[in-house]
């Protein structure tokens, strides 16, 4: 009897820390680099893999029309987000999508359109008004994504480990694909560069 | 109405003369004022669509008090807002353009002459020099430097304008200022509109001289004349009182003008001053000063309205006519003189008529009919009566894509003479937009009237600006 406590405590000891490390997330992190391009802001890395859930957001996501510019630039969501297009600007606007097959119709200042995600892709926003105007909705069916900064700067937190195919998106050059694998309380560290 | 002075430029002459009206053209200084596309103003430039017209209306400003927010471009201060509080003690604060806001346009067309049988690379046939802009919460300015071929003259056109923007619904502008109604200027086509043309006063006159030598009473000496002959097309040196208002809810509106103009020259022809009014009214569609119905449909330049106006021009033209031939002496043995003719003509003369502009989802259609009266356009105590309309449908395939059909006709009722036979001009034509500042068009103009037979012309043009 007197060894067989021991024994349990030690075997719950180590299923503890089994079930401690398998439960700790880990965290993906580098930097993108968009080849001949101005600025590396923008692109969209995400970690895909099957069987991943996606849980929408209560509150839609907004997208801002102001100074002639949507803003952000690039946003991406979850498969099922809704987004939520402001006008800021004292000039009517306009939002749709080609790939979308949407228009939103044209609000003057103040007011707003909703348009709910429900297929992952992307989705370019354009406004009729203004033809210089541009921006990208990216759908995902994965929870683990970032956008990168101006310096191509990322940082994926809280990714279950495991192996996942990491995807960059770039609005103007090639995506990359590349095996990744996350490793609980860890951070690994990965270097991308986007090329036409 | 020309002022012409004329000053060898290499080996072409150049002429000087006012030209071009102070609308709203296509400036791509004001695409870069506000980091924006062509056709945020223009269905296909430099034809406004209902937005731009707006932006005019509010003296070359963003509508509904949106232009500081719009402005990308940093214009440079010239005074702190706080001066305002000392004025008349400072100068009252004002603002200008950060950066001169210049602007290219160059048209160059292929021609081809039926009765000719030629074609001519025209290669440019016009430079422009553009520049628009405000300056400070209530003055805006737009002039224009033109270099245009004429027949191998180059053609040196001057346009400056200072307008004075206290309200939206009143402009002053001082310049070059355009009396008629449907501005020939944002036409898409090369053809004027025919109404605009007629020139009822002649550019020469036979005159008779007594005959030194007596082998005939009289000698025929053919006059000409310096002065620009009036006509409705062009810009004239004057002051014009504008204005628009949005109509109820918003949509459409008012729009009104009164002019005060020189009719002919910058040293007026004559000492009296043409005047002229215009009223329209815009039934639906988006305010004249901007707000009101916002088309719902990607098609930018749908804008379901119909505007109708009338206008009146009365003014009085003054040309004086002069002509030499040489003949043999009433002295035998003598040799030539030189016999010498003149004569004046003035005519007092009017225009009233009404025009139209409907818009039907990506159709167009719109036209005026004039009826100008003249007293005495020819020194022969004749008065003329000339009656002219033109109806003209754009269709807007594709925003790259408008098709144009315009159709005119010109009438004069003579006093006394035999009346001309009427004149039919039918112009289709073809517009496309390689880009929103790159363009194509092609185009016929065609007379249908007998006289006018044999004389078609074909144009291929290429346009752009930057």
């Amino acid at each position: 009897m007197k060894l067989i406590l021991p024994l349990v405590e030690a075997l719950t000891i180590l299923l503890q820390l089994a079930t401690t490390a398998s439960s700790q997330t880990g965290t993906i992190a580098g930097t993108a680099t968009a080849k001949g391009m101005r600025t590396s802001a923008g692109i969209v890395v995400s970690l895909q893999a099957t069987g991943l859930t996606t849980n929408p957001p209560a509150q839609a996501v907004t997208m801002d029309q102001k100074e002639m510019q949507f803003l952000p630039h690039v946003l991406a969501v979850v498969k099922g987000t809704t987004v939520k297009f402001l006008n800021s600007d004292p000039v009517p606007h306009n939002v749709f999508s080609p790939e979308g097959k949407y228009n939103l119709g044209t609000w003057p200042t103040g007011e707003a359109r909703e348009y709910r995600f429900d297929k992952a892709g992307v989705y370019t926003q354009l406004c009729r008004v203004h033809p210089e105007m541009e921006a990208f909705v990216v759908v995902l069916e994965t929870p683990y994504f970032a956008t990168t900064d101006a310096g191509g700067h990322f940082e994926i937190q809280g990714v279950a480990p495991g192996k996942y195919k990491l995807v960059a998106w770039s609005e103007k050059l090639k995506s990359t694909e590349h095996e990744v694998t996350v490793e609980g309380g860890k951070t690994s560290n990965v270097d991308l560069t986007l090329t036409r | 109405m020309r002022a012409r002075g004329s000053v060898l430029l290499g080996v072409a002459s150049l002429w000087v003369f006012i030209f071009v009206a102070s609308e709203a053209w296509a400036i791509p200084s004001w695409a870069r004022k506000y980091g924006t596309s062509c056709s945020t103003c223009h269905v296909a430039y430099p034809k406004l669509n209902y937005f731009g017209k707006a932006f005019r209306n509010n003296g070359y400003r963003f509508p509904e008090g949106g232009d500081q927010a719009a402005t990308k471009e940093t214009p440079l201060s010239l005074g702190a807002e706080g001066y305002k509080k000392l004025f008349p003690r400072a100068l009252w604060p004002s603002d200008m353009p950060g950066i001169v806001p210049l602007s290219v346009r160059v048209v160059s067309r292929v021609n081809l002459f039926e009765d000719e049988q030629t074609a001519s690379f025209e290669f440019p046939h016009e430079v422009e020099l553009l520049s628009g802009g405000t300056l400070g919460e209530t003055f805006s300015f737009f002039t224009e430097i033109e270099i245009e071929d004429e027949d191998n003259d180059l053609e040196l056109a001057v346009d400056a304008v200072i307008q004075y923007d206290p309200r939206p619904w009143l402009h002053v502008r001082m310049g070059t200022v355009h009396p008629h109604p449907i501005s020939d200027h944002l036409r898409l086509t090369a053809a004027h509109y025919s109404p605009y043309d007629t020139r009822t006063t002649p550019g020469s006159l036979s005159l008779r001289a007594d005959n030194p030598n007596g082998s005939t009473a009289t000698l025929s000496i053919s006059a000409s004349t310096e002065e620009d002959r009036w006509r409705f097309r062009d810009g004239q040196a004057g002051v014009e009182l504008w204005g628009a208002r949005n109509g109820s809810d918003g949509k459409g509106g008012l729009t009104w003008s009164l002019g005060l103009v020189n009719g002919q020259g910058l040293v007026d022809a004559n000492d009296r001053k043409d005047f002229f009014a215009r009223a329209g009214y815009k039934f639906g569609g988006y305010g004249e000063l901007g707000g009101g119905e916002l088309s719902q449909d990607l098609e930018f330049w749908r804008d379901d309205s119909l505007k109708v106006g009338a206008f009146f021009y009365t003014g009085k033209s003054t040309n004086t006519y002069e002509g030499s031939t040489t003949a043999l002496s009433g002295t035998p043995g003598t040799g030539l003189v030189t016999v010498s003719a003149d004569a004046l003509i003035e005519n007092a003369f009017d225009v009233v008529g009404f025009d139209f502009d409907w818009w039907m989802r990506d159709l167009n259609v719109f036209g005026l009919y004039l009826r100008q009266s003249d007293d005495d356009p020819r020194g022969s105590g004749e008065s003329i009566d000339t009656d002219a309309w033109f109806v003209e449908g754009n269709y807007v395939f594709y925003p790259w894509l408008i098709g144009i059909l315009r159709y005119g006709q010109t009438s004069q009722d003579f006093e006394i003479r035999p009346d001309p036979e009427n004149q039919k001009f039918l112009v289709p034509a073809l517009t496309l937009m390689a880009r929103a500042n790159v363009k194509f068009v092609i185009e016929a103009q065609m007379r249908l009237d007998d006289p006018g037979q044999g004389h078609d012309r074909y144009i291929l043009a290429a346009d752009f600006g930057f």
